[in-house]
């Protein structure tokens, strides 16, 4: 399946690139498809979320902000007052691929029900295609494909996964 | 492409909550920057000099935490600086610098101090009995903060 890298460009005025992807046979991109998502029990979540994103427009994407799964870049930030009243589940994951500092590609994502990201039915594909892309874009910049130094040097980048 | 929703969710944001990653944020960029500066960047140290578990001084580092101000204070101890600094009412006699930053993306720029103590970007002054004798200093300064122990 081909994947297309795209820079959103609204998002990408400050110090950080960030990009989503669109996958062959689908007509939306999947940031996209996660702007779409409703969650109606965890907005004070979301608002966290994004404004962690805004942030980083200015400050950079510190590898700090980002929680890690595996190769899978989650990128939650979640107070301890949201943690300690949702019993429920594990919050939103919007998960994304951490280049370096200043380019980040943001994928889909949804609400974690599972410890484990595999045993979860909403985010294990997310988490999955994160992993997926993450590995082979890695090597891609190893092998020298992609210059991640470069401006946009991503932008219409196109892998097979 | 455009982002969809981004923008409307940053706007309908509640301001206390855009005010508190911002400030979070903040206190997790300190801390890294104290650790690789007074402890070559090793939380093994950190954690040696608090007598801490290197697994409770790793969760501190790991994300954005919400600290509670007795950690952050065993922090600043520890570090032998400030983390975060209090706006006395009264001028802090232990403080020994002032410190003033420029925020992120700001261009520098000079500023001057009227007599009656405002801050005016340098053109705005222009008779010589308005104007202290002259700091340079930042655009949109966010707090003159008083620092280090003495």
């Amino acid at each position: 399946m081909l994947v297309l890298f795209e820079l959103i460009d609204d998002l990408s005025e400050g110090k950080v690139e960030f990009y989503t992807i669109k996958l062959e046979g689908k007509n939306v991109y999947e940031f996209e498809e996660f702007e779409d998502k409703d969650f109606p029990d965890h907005k004070a979540e979301l608002y966290e979320l994004y404004n962690v994103i805004d942030e980083m427009r200015l400050r950079g994407a510190k590898k700090r902000y980002f929680k890690f799964e595996e190769n899978a870049h989650a990128m939650p930030y979640v107070s301890n007052e949201i943690k300690e009243s949702n019993k429920k589940d594990w919050g939103i994951r919007l998960y994304c691929i951490f280049i370096n500092e200043g380019k980040v590609v943001l994928l889909n994502g949804d609400i974690k029900t599972h410890r484990n990201p595999r045993m979860c039915e909403l985010v294990r594909k997310h988490f999955d295609l994160a992993r997926r892309i993450g590995t082979i874009l890695d090597k891609a910049i190893l092998d020298k494909e992609i210059n991640i130094l470069e401006p946009r040097s991503l932008d219409q980048f196109e892998i097979m996964i | 492409m455009k982002s969809k929703r981004f923008n409307a969710v940053i706007s309908e944001t509640p301001a206390e909550v855009r005010a508190h990653i911002k400030f979070c944020m903040d206190v997790t960029d300190r801390l890294h920057e104290l650790l690789l500066l007074k402890f070559d960047g090793k939380q093994k140290l950190l954690a040696e000099k608090m007598g801490k578990s290197e697994a409770e001084v790793s969760k501190w580092f790991s994300g954005i935490q919400n600290f509670t101000t007795k950690t952050l204070t065993k922090l600043s101890v520890a570090f032998g600086e400030p983390i975060i600094v209090v706006c006395t009412h009264e001028a802090d006699e232990h403080a020994i610098f002032e410190q003033v930053k420029v925020p992120y993306s700001k261009k520098a720029t000079e500023l001057q101090i009227d007599i009656i103590g405002r801050l005016h970007p340098v053109e705005k002054l222009h008779k010589e009995s308005e104007i202290m004798p002259y700091i340079k200093s930042i655009e949109h300064v966010i707090g003159l903060q008083s620092s280090k122990y003495a």
